[in-house]
């Protein structure tokens, strides 16, 4: 068993170390054959994306089908439903399936007017939870809450009219605070996720990153 | 002449970044060397990732699951796969505590080209710590989209009462939803991102957060291996060098000196 799987995990790095290699060798240079190569894997991803996506409709269904089946308490019609949902609009789109865009209203009406609201109605919630998680961290517990919390106060008066009419310089703060204050802070935060990006792929390039591949962990 | 020959193949505005790139790499195998001839390099605390077991601790104590979601991230061939893939990581680490304790564990997540890799990853955890038996590919939930996976995390919030909820990986609104959900619930609450404009929802709604770089350095720092801590060490005086470099910006630009900002620009 031990065996099978480090192959596995051989084969893995092999692929990721040649398609990392060109990618990166592509993007500096400027070898028309390395840049086919690069583009060729780019769309072979999109094509193993579409595969993947596939292949979770495949697991979504079997899942469903269990509960079905097992007639799983409280779940199994919800089951029914999910599997009617995926299968009546792609059934009804079949036929247009070669066309630039369906048009079917089987396949539009659901998305359109049913999933679309109903996630529009969820994000409009956000401001609710917004508001709440404001709550809990606008509490001056510490000195850095403070800070926080006195900035925060700052920030909300500036983008109200009423700081305005409190103050004409409220604004101009509000501003300062989010061009020279936070800026800079972000800024920071932008490069030092870029450089743990770059050394995470150099980990994964070179099957130190063993958990996504695989492999006992520990041992060098 | 070979000048000319490099100035034609290198992209214009690209060089420096390969300068940099080169730079790291030299780093990232100096610091094997160095765990290789057996030089332990420490790393500071991460918090998050500490608490990681205290929630499970938790899971175990009150006989309550744990739910764990990487957010929306996108596809992994997207921008944001390696949070993704990073995310899948730290599940591999979770799962096998819960394997390990015999705690339930649901994932909510809705991207489908993941699905495969993190069905993967869960059952050698739970193969890792001998118990393949007890992985059951229906603890991950798929979702199609952002808002069936929010009404589907909330929903598994409000019913199941997990001990522990962890958020981790390229987080967007859903974020501040189900943190805020699961503090209602009385979840321990362990979040992490690398999307900047994120992280102070997270840091609001979480009692520990993961704050960029750190989701990408957890799997070395969970693993306590120096082999794999000696990778992330480079990461350090990279940010040093760099650090250098744009104080030497601040002195030299305004002297007419354009040493540096014609090195950022080859």
């Amino acid at each position: 068993m031990k065996a099978a799987i480090l192959t596995r995990a051989e084969i893995l790095l092999f692929i990721t170390g040649i398609t990392m290699g060109l990618t990166l060798f592509g993007f500096f240079f400027n070898v028309p054959s390395v840049i086919d190569a690069v583009s060729w894997f780019q769309t072979f991803a999109t094509h193993i994306g579409f595969i993947a996506v596939w292949l979770g409709f495949i697991m979504s269904l079997r899942i469903h089908i269990t509960h079905i089946r097992r007639r799983t308490p409280g779940l199994w019609y919800f089951s029914i439903v999910m599997i009617a949902c995926v299968l009546i609009p792609f059934l009804a789109a079949l036929p247009e399936i070669a066309k630039p865009s369906i048009t079917t209203p089987i396949y539009t009406w659901p998305f359109e007017w049913v999933y679309t609201p109903l996630g529009a109605t969820l994000y409009a919630t956000t401001g609710f939870y917004i508001f709440s998680a404001a709550y809990r961290a606008f509490r001056a517990r510490s000195l850095e809450a403070a800070v926080f919390l006195v900035a925060g106060c700052l920030v909300i008066l500036g983008n109200a009219p009423i700081g305005e009419v409190i103050w004409s310089g409220m604004p101009f703060l509000n501003e300062w605070l989010q061009l020279q204050g936070q800026t800079p802070g972000m800024r920071a935060l932008y490069i030092t996720a870029a450089l743990g990006l770059i050394y995470f792929g150099l980990r994964v390039a070179i099957g130190a990153e063993k958990r996504i591949i695989g492999v006992e962990v520990g041992g060098g | 002449m070979n000048q000319l020959l490099v100035e034609q193949i290198l992209f214009a505005g690209r060089g420096s970044a390969l300068i940099v790139l080169i730079v790291m790499a030299i780093f990232f195998f100096i610091g094997l060397r160095l765990a290789k001839i057996g030089r332990t390099i420490k790393m500071r605390r991460l918090p998050a990732l500490d608490a990681i077991d205290e929630a499970l601790g938790r899971c175990a104590e009150m006989g309550k699951p744990a739910l764990y979601t990487p957010g929306i991230t996108g596809g992994l061939s997207t921008h944001q796969g390696p949070q993704m893939v990073a995310s899948i990581t730290i599940l591999s680490y979770i799962a096998e505590g819960c394997a390990k304790y015999d705690i339930p564990l649901i994932v909510d997540m809705a991207q489908g080209d993941a699905l495969p890799l993190m069905d993967e990853t869960l059952r050698i955890a739970y193969l890792k710590q001998g118990k393949p038996e007890k992985y059951d590919p229906k603890i991950i939930n798929y979702y199609p989209g952002q808002s069936p996976m929010v009404t589907g995390i909330l929903g598994h919030l409000q019913r199941l009462r997990p001990a522990a909820f962890f958020m981790i990986g390229g987080l967007y609104y859903e974020s501040v939803v189900i943190g805020e959900a699961a503090n209602f619930v009385g979840c321990i609450n362990i979040g992490g991102t690398a999307n900047t404009h994120q992280l102070p929802f997270i840091i609001a709604t979480c009692d520990y957060t993961l704050i960029g770089e750190e989701i990408f350095a957890a799997s070395a720092y969970l693993s306590k291996d120096p082999y794999q801590v000696a990778t992330i060490a480079g990461e350090d005086w990279i940010k040093f060098v760099l650090i250098i470099l744009l104080l030497l910006g601040f002195i030299l630009e305004p002297l007419g000196i354009k040493i540096i900002s014609d090195f950022l620009r080859w």
